[in-house]
């Protein structure tokens, strides 16, 4: 077990060695980025391909293709029938997956230990022969898949629809993040063959990923198989890509109504906030805490526990690469004004924006956060994937030190500076989602 | 069988007729067409549960790993779950779940939530059918502090009446949230036509609207004083623990609390009952999908057959490559998932075939489902499908133990259904497990035989929750009988 990750004094007790991901990394020719964690506990092999390619990186009229493309990687490739790479990594005890966002796309292959040569033998397949066996019935039967994910996930979810207006409404038509990631159903139709060559060849080189192998592995080995399998493959040229300059900010607020087959009205709160690894993240993370999450939280406390006009409380800061968000959501009791819920939000905004936490509410939410981080860690795959994280987007795979010893050096008046600075009634978008009819998207 | 997927089966290691992408040749590998065989199968032994008593009858497991500094656990606590709902009373062991953390041992339900925070723990009291479970994840520094804390919850809940008339308020809002949420309606209703809508196992355990307000605070504390009686509870604990010092913790915390009047956990009294239809609807105007949930009762788990139904359930609707998933999306298009699960339980459980489907092939999709379930009945599973099945249930065994929470987990369910603790460890008999040994040992008629005994599609019941309008006139067609129909909180509409 070579995963060093010890816990600090930050909750009792002396301080121990500073906790850290082991892994072992190595670049091929072609740019290819590549880490291994070492960990034998179960005789398991996880691999994340990390491709810096997401829906901000989409253009006109084809929202959603970066996610459609993702689906796309499933359907087979020069060696590999549709469906084999799927077979073969269950009857290995293991599953294929993965998952998209405005900033990335990240592949996740799952089997036992022994079948890592099986594994890197599938991906290069589909990295370098993806297009040999593409067809239109493919790109047509996961456009359907695709469309269906979006009802079940959207248009047939109560509030299903409330993340593509606030993206709509936080962020400037020509901002990367002013769709989402599932896309609108117009674009979706209108993806075409050649789109998905043209994407593949532009993203989908070795030196736009990072590859993570971890589990129950030898690095030399890996980096013999990785060699045999990858470093053959071109470097291509680094992907153009849309850039996208930092919006005017939001100077007065934008009220949004809208209506759903729901029972309840439910508030929308949301800010635009500093981008992923950026200095006020830690503070905002840990305001998110204080205001939202969880029964010990601020709005919990008010809105449901004393006065009983809500059903449910979150807050949550998501840091991305172009910038992040900060949301707060707060589901209605039957009867009750939504105006007068998003009026008692602001009262406990501007409380924290006047007066700064006292040190042991910025303790409870700091530990609280601590050991969520430190439990998700337990998994070999999020390890995996944090790492490839750090290296992205942090530009230094040794953070995890630095970002835990960021997160626990928050104090109540940065908390308060942070809810000043960021969460102000005139910068925010206020979306109040009441029953009614579902209403229709708008493009 | 379909043709496109023995067609699929029979492709599997052969390579498709395109030209060779000339970019391969560079890559010094000689043969692209085979995948590379898998080194020697690695060896896997379950990690070690140490059983000890305590002194009030709690049993403890106790299963160390010290490879990071924290701990999770369940209490479990048998015959607390949703089949223990008095009638008339749906709803009444979660709602007494859920006061156990809303105020105990001197703490209001605001301080519990403020402690555990403080902890760096995080505490969870849940219901299933058969049982009550407080779980728990903490840090192995603040473990001491938390077990303390969970000893409070379990031992001493305050079920005081303002706080009780909150969480009441909370649950009625949900109730009245439930027309929001489909699939648990559709299950409702599928449970209740299974099992009988007001039965242990057919009445929802979240309860019904109608039944919440017969029910007090008082029903909760005599709830919890007949079913919450330590000397049937089992503690899991896994993480870095040291054995010897938590049994000395406990045995002046929990080990040190006693009942009176308690009562032993029994099987509850869950049988099949007859729908009121084969085929249930719920008409949810302008849905996008039809949730769909088809099913029946299946075995409980101490049926012999329990390997093979897995393996059958395997192949049906378990992982992508299953039946289900390569037909409804990889082949139609016609939904994002749909899989097949079963409630293994102390009586016989619920076996559920769940997808969402487009709305205009809802029929279509009900209709292969069938057609699949059929198929399963009337031919034997081709030997490349029934491996990869086989392989897959044995192989992805080690993943259950992949972090301390699935590991108790693992360790809950087998007590649960009265499986010895090392049920997956090699012993004398079965060198690599006696688990694994039984799926090795089923066969293509073994999963023929699950269809056709356990599972034959005319007794399978349908469930639909979607726009009638626009898929009834094509369920009509499919000679499923008159359609019994339901609200859209799942309760029965009068003819």
């Amino acid at each position: 077990m070579l995963l060093a990750l010890v816990v600090v004094a930050a909750i009792t007790g002396p301080a121990a060695a500073e906790p850290q991901i082991d892994y072992t990394r190595f670049q091929l020719d072609n740019g290819l980025d590549v880490f291994v964690i070492e960990d034998h506990e179960a005789p398991i092999v996880y691999e994340v391909l990390w491709f810096r390619v997401g829906s901000k990186d989409e253009v006109t009229n084809r929202t959603g293709f970066a996610h459609l493309f993702e689906h796309l990687m499933f359907k087979g490739s020069s060696h590999l029938p549709d469906g084999l790479m799927d077979r073969l990594l269950e009857a290995a005890g293991g599953w294929s997956n993965a998952f998209t966002s405005s900033d990335m796309t990240v592949y996740q292959n799952v089997a036992a230990s022994n079948f890592l040569e099986q594994m890197l033998w599938m991906e290069s397949d589909r990295l370098v022969g993806l297009l040999d066996t593409f067809d239109q019935a493919k790109l047509d039967n996961q456009r359907d898949v695709v469309l269906n994910e979006r009802r079940q996930s959207y248009e047939n979810q109560p509030y299903g629809l409330a993340s593509l207006l606030l993206q709509q409404n936080l962020w400037p038509r020509d901002h990367g993040y002013h769709w989402t990631t599932i896309g609108l159903v117009a674009d979706l139709k209108a993806a075409a063959v050649p789109d998905v060559a043209a994407f593949f060849t532009r993203y989908y080189v070795p030196n736009n990923a990072t590859l993570v192998i971890a589990g129950d592995v030898k690095p030399d080995e890996v980096k013999r198989l990785v060699t045999k399998y990858f470093a053959w493959i071109p470097k291509a040229q680094e992907p153009a890509r849309p850039r996208y300059k930092t919006p005017p900010p939001i100077t007065k607020e934008i009220v949004v109504d809208s209506t759903d087959d729901v029972k309840v009205p439910r508030v929308y709160l949301a800010w635009r906030a500093p981008a992923a690894f950026t200095a006020d993240e830690p503070a905002l993370d840990t305001l998110a805490a204080i205001l939202g999450d969880g029964k010990s939280s601020r709005l919990y406390k008010r809105l449901v526990y004393d006065e009983k006009i809500a059903q449910d409380v979150r807050a949550s800061f998501d840091g991305e690469t172009l910038a992040g968000t900060f949301d707060i959501v707060v589901t209605s009791k039957p009867g009750v004004d939504p105006k007068r819920l998003i009026k008692e939000i602001g009262e406990e905004i501007d409380k924290l924006a006047a007066t700064a936490p006292d040190s042991k509410e910025v303790e409870r939410a700091i530990n609280s956060r601590e050991a969520s981080f430190l439990n998700s860690l337990e998994r070999t795959l999020s390890r995996a994937i944090l790492l490839a994280r750090y290296d992205i987007q942090a530009n230094d795979p040794d953070y995890f030190a630095k970002d835990l010893a960021r997160r626990r050096a928050v104090t109540g008046p940065q908390v308060k500076a942070a809810a000043a600075m960021y969460l102000r009634q005139s910068a925010r978008v206020t979306l109040t989602i009441r029953p009614g009819k579902k209403s229709q998207e708008k493009p | 069988m379909t043709r496109a997927l023995s067609i699929l089966l029979v492709l599997c290691l052969a390579t498709p007729a395109v030209a060779e992408n000339p970019l391969f040749g560079k890559s010094g590998i000689s043969d692209w067409t085979k995948p590379p065989p898998p080194t020697r199968e690695p060896t896997f032994r379950p990690p070690v549960a140490k059983r000890m008593k305590l002194a009030n009858g709690i049993a403890l497991l106790v299963i160390e790993n010290h490879t990071l500094p924290i701990v999770s656990m369940t209490l479990y606590v048998p015959g607390a779950g949703a089949a223990s709902d008095p009638t008339g009373k749906g709803g009444l062991a979660a709602y007494t779940a859920d006061l156990l953390d809303e105020g105990a041992g001197g703490l209001s339900a605001i301080a519990i939530a403020e402690e555990q925070d403080r902890l760096g723990a995080s505490i969870g009291v849940g219901i299933d059918t058969d049982s009550a479970q407080v779980s728990a994840s903490t840090l192995s520094k603040t473990l001491d502090a938390t077990l303390a804390l969970v000893t409070k919850l379990v031992k001493q809940p305050a079920f005081a009446d303002e706080e009780a008339e909150r969480v009441k308020g909370d649950r009625r809002t949900s109730l009245e949230q439930r027309r929001d949420r489909p699939r648990e309606v559709a299950t409702i209703v599928l449970n209740g036509a299974l099992f009988g809508p007001r039965s242990p196992y057919g009445h929802p355990g979240s309860g019904v609207r109608e039944e919440l307000e017969t029910i007090t605070v008082a029903d909760a504390r005599e709830f919890y004083r007949q079913r919450y009686n330590p000397a049937t509870m089992t503690l899991v604990v896994a993480g870095d623990v040291d054995p010897a010092a938590l049994r000395k913790q406990l045995d002046t915390g929990l080990g040190a609390w006693k009942v009176t009047g308690a009562r032993r956990a029994a099987k509850p009294d869950a049988k099949p009952a007859k729908p009121p239809a084969r085929l249930l609807l719920v008409d949810r105007k302008g849905a996008a999908q039809s949730d769909v949930r088809i099913g029946l009762v299946g075995p409980d788990r101490k049926d012999p057959r329990y390997f093979q139904f897995e393996v059958f359930r395997t192949v049906l609707g378990d992982g992508f490559t299953s039946r289900l998933m390569q037909r409804l999306r990889e082949q139609l298009g016609i939904t994002y998932g749909a899989s097949a699960v079963m409630s293994w339980r102390v009586a016989p459980g619920p076996f559920v075939i769940a997808t969402a489907i487009q709305t205009p092939s809802t029929a279509t999709g009900v209709q292969e489902i069938i057609r699949m379930v059929d198929e399963l009945a009337a031919t034997d599973v081709p030997a490349a499908e029934l491996d990869k099945a086989k392989l897959n249930m044995i192989r992805a065994l080690p993943a259950q133990f992949d972090t301390n929470a699935s590991t108790v987990a693992a360790y809950v369910d087998l007590v649960q259904h009265g499986l010895p603790d090392d049920y997956y460890a090699p012993r004398a008999a079965c060198p690599s497990g006696c688990y694994v040994a039984a799926v090795r040992r089923v066969t293509a008629k073994d999963v023929k035989a699950i269809g056709k005994q356990i599972v034959p599609s005319p007794r399978l019941v349908i469930s639909i929750v979607g726009d009638l309008e626009k898929i009834g006139p094509e369920l009509a067609k499919l000679s499923l009988g008159e359609p019994a129909m339901f609200d859209l909180y799942g309760m029965p509409l009068a003819k």
